[in-house]
């Protein structure tokens, strides 16, 4: 994930504004910048966020319910499925096929990150006939800006928008020649998705010269030799690390990044809850309101 | 009627927008003709010098002028010439010929001096040149042939769009605590230590160092604070010149340089910066 050049004096210069804790834009190696965020964007989505960090960084997920087939193996549950894309307007290296291998890689990561038990999510809800049908989420997300540290901006928007994710009703009815199922068009039917505040949140560790910094900028980026992306859920449990880069990192090191990084994340996790309850309380005053909310997007 | 005559201040249009039904004007650059209205190619501000009207695009790449002072990042070594990311539309050239070389400022260029063409420039350095001629492409050819231009140290590059940036008398500015700013008129701003040697005074081989001096916190501090200006005055949309970002950063004075990254205090700096001005 190297976009674009940079010179050596350049690189040096960001080297050793980490040994001194002040880096270019004056933050400390722990400072991250804070998110902002918007819930329930995307009219034709069961559920969307955006989110945007310092002004550049930014990415839009969208989340869809789709009927389909269980997979054999676990034919009760429901299944997820991740897409990213660069749009060409981030950065001049994205236009025509530049931009794939990224989009790969962020999906990759993005899909590691959600499905799995380690996103806390209880996909036996998306199950409604065994075996026969089930609900597929589709979690597409597109990058708008390239700011640096995409993929926590990226996890920290699906995570909102699986907290604002909300899957339709549905009744089934044995028959003689089997089951068969209704889906309900009334989002009020429609239940919220279980265990969604279990989800983790992703905070980077960028290793530049011999020490790091969190939530890095496109040039530190550039300077850094090494990755590790670490994933912490509300419980205070890192449910993932995976170390990305050319560069090695010091056993002493990968504890105090590790730390670092679970602390930042806990802080995040705060901040969030924060902007969802914020966002799931106008969503109740509208309703009250007597304000149309939307209908389950398989209805659109 | 046209808008340009019956509004005053700036008229903005958007794509696709009439600008005018007159007949008996002439359309100039980002407009184009649809049933005898006048209509807008791009999104940017009306202009109109007697009966021509033009569209400024807000947000365009950078299309230089001879003796513009730019900024910029060598991108590929080719033989006698580099190629430079100008934010142009296509690279520049930096021919071989157009730098100075350490040992005599005017010297012929050696094949010698051709072999070694990395020892001066390398892919990912930063310059300071001046733009000497177009191509017939329109690429543009930029020259170093100054001690006032050449390899760039001590700093970070800051892109601000260059629609912004005011041309000026001076495109080199000394801040507080002698912290260099160099404008470039392509939207590549960069802000850096100045230099304890004048370029006249140093050795041949330091001209094309590949080494930073030593840059205390301080220094540090208020290069992040600069930067922090201008990235701020760039996404509202306020014209850069070294009047506006010295008031902006005496005004950011008040805050430390990390806050200034959180919107609403750029917000009140800059409030006040243009206001004193």
């Amino acid at each position: 994930m190297s976009l674009g050049l940079i010179s050596v004096v350049e690189r040096d210069f960001v080297e050793r504004g980490v040994d001194l804790d002040l880096r270019t834009d004056g933050r400390g190696r722990n400072d991250y910048r804070l998110p902002r965020m918007e819930m329930n964007l995307v009219a034709q989505s069961d559920g969307s966020a955006r989110c945007q960090l310092g002004g550049s960084t930014d990415v839009l997920v969208s989340i869809r319910c789709e009927l389909g087939q269980p997979e054999p193996t676990t034919g009760d549950r429901g299944r997820l499925a991740v897409s990213v894309e660069c749009a060409p307007s981030a950065s001049q290296q994205l236009e025509g096929r530049g931009a794939d291998e990224l989009n790969t890689e962020l999906a990759e990561a993005l899909s590691r990150a959600l499905t799995g038990p380690r996103s806390g999510l209880n996909l036996r809800q998306l199950c409604i006939v065994e075996n026969m049908h089930c609900w597929i989420l589709n979690i597409d997300a597109i990058v708008l800006d390239l700011g640096g540290n995409v993929l926590d901006a990226l996890l920290y928007a699906a995570r909102a928008a699986l907290a604002d994710t909300r899957v339709p009703g549905t009744q089934v009815q044995s028959l003689d020649e089997g089951v068969d199922f209704e889906v309900d068009d009334d989002i009020n039917h429609a239940a919220w998705l279980e265990h969604a505040s279990n989800v983790p949140l992703c905070v980077t560790a960028y290793k530049i010269g011999a020490g790091y910094v969190l939530d890095a900028t496109l040039t530190e980026e550039l300077c850094s030799s090494a990755r590790l992306h670490v994933s912490v859920n509300p419980a205070g449990q890192v449910c993932a690390a995976q170390k990305n880069g050319y560069g090695s990192i010091e056993p002493s090191l990968l504890i105090t990044m590790l730390q670092a990084a679970k602390e930042k994340a806990m802080y995040l996790l705060e901040v969030q809850e924060e902007q969802i309850q914020q966002h799931k309380r106008t969503l109740l005053e509208k309703q009250t309101r007597g304000e149309s909310v939307k209908r389950p997007s398989i209805f659109m | 009627m046209t808008m340009a005559e019956t509004m005053s201040g700036p008229t903005f249009v958007t794509r696709a927008q009439v600008i005018t039904s007159d007949t008996s004007v002439m359309r100039g650059h980002g407009t184009y003709q649809e049933d005898k209205a006048i209509v807008s190619a791009v999104a940017g501000v009306v202009e109109q010098v007697n009966k021509l009207i033009t569209v400024r695009p807000l947000r365009a790449r950078y299309a230089g002028e001879i003796g513009d002072v730019v900024v910029g990042r060598i991108t590929e070594v080719g033989q006698r010439r580099w190629k430079v990311d100008v934010n142009a539309r296509q690279d520049g050239v930096l021919l071989l010929s157009s730098v100075n070389l350490p040992g005599g400022v005017q010297r012929r260029k050696s094949e010698s001096d051709e072999l070694q063409m990395r020892k001066f420039f390398t892919e990912g350095d930063m310059l300071v040149a001046e733009a000497q001629a177009f191509f017939q492409d329109g690429a543009m050819s930029i020259h170093t042939r100054s001690l006032k231009y050449g390899k760039l140290r001590n700093g970070v590059l800051v892109v601000v769009p260059p629609s912004l940036v005011l041309r000026s008398r001076s495109h080199f500015h000394t801040l507080a605590n002698g912290i260099e700013v160099i404008i470039g008129l392509n939207g590549y701003i960069w802000v850096c230590k100045r230099a304890s040697k004048a370029p006249e005074q140093m050795e041949p081989d330091e001209l094309y160092a590949d080494v930073n001096e030593e840059i205390g916190q301080q220094e540090r501090d208020t290069i992040a604070r600069i930067c922090n200006c201008l990235r701020g005055m760039a996404d509202r949309q306020i014209s850069i010149d070294y009047t506006k970002l010295a008031a902006a950063y005496e005004a950011s004075l008040g805050h430390s340089a990390k806050e200034l990254l959180q919107a609403n205090v750029m917000e009140t700096v800059l409030d006040t910066a243009m206001t004193r001005m």
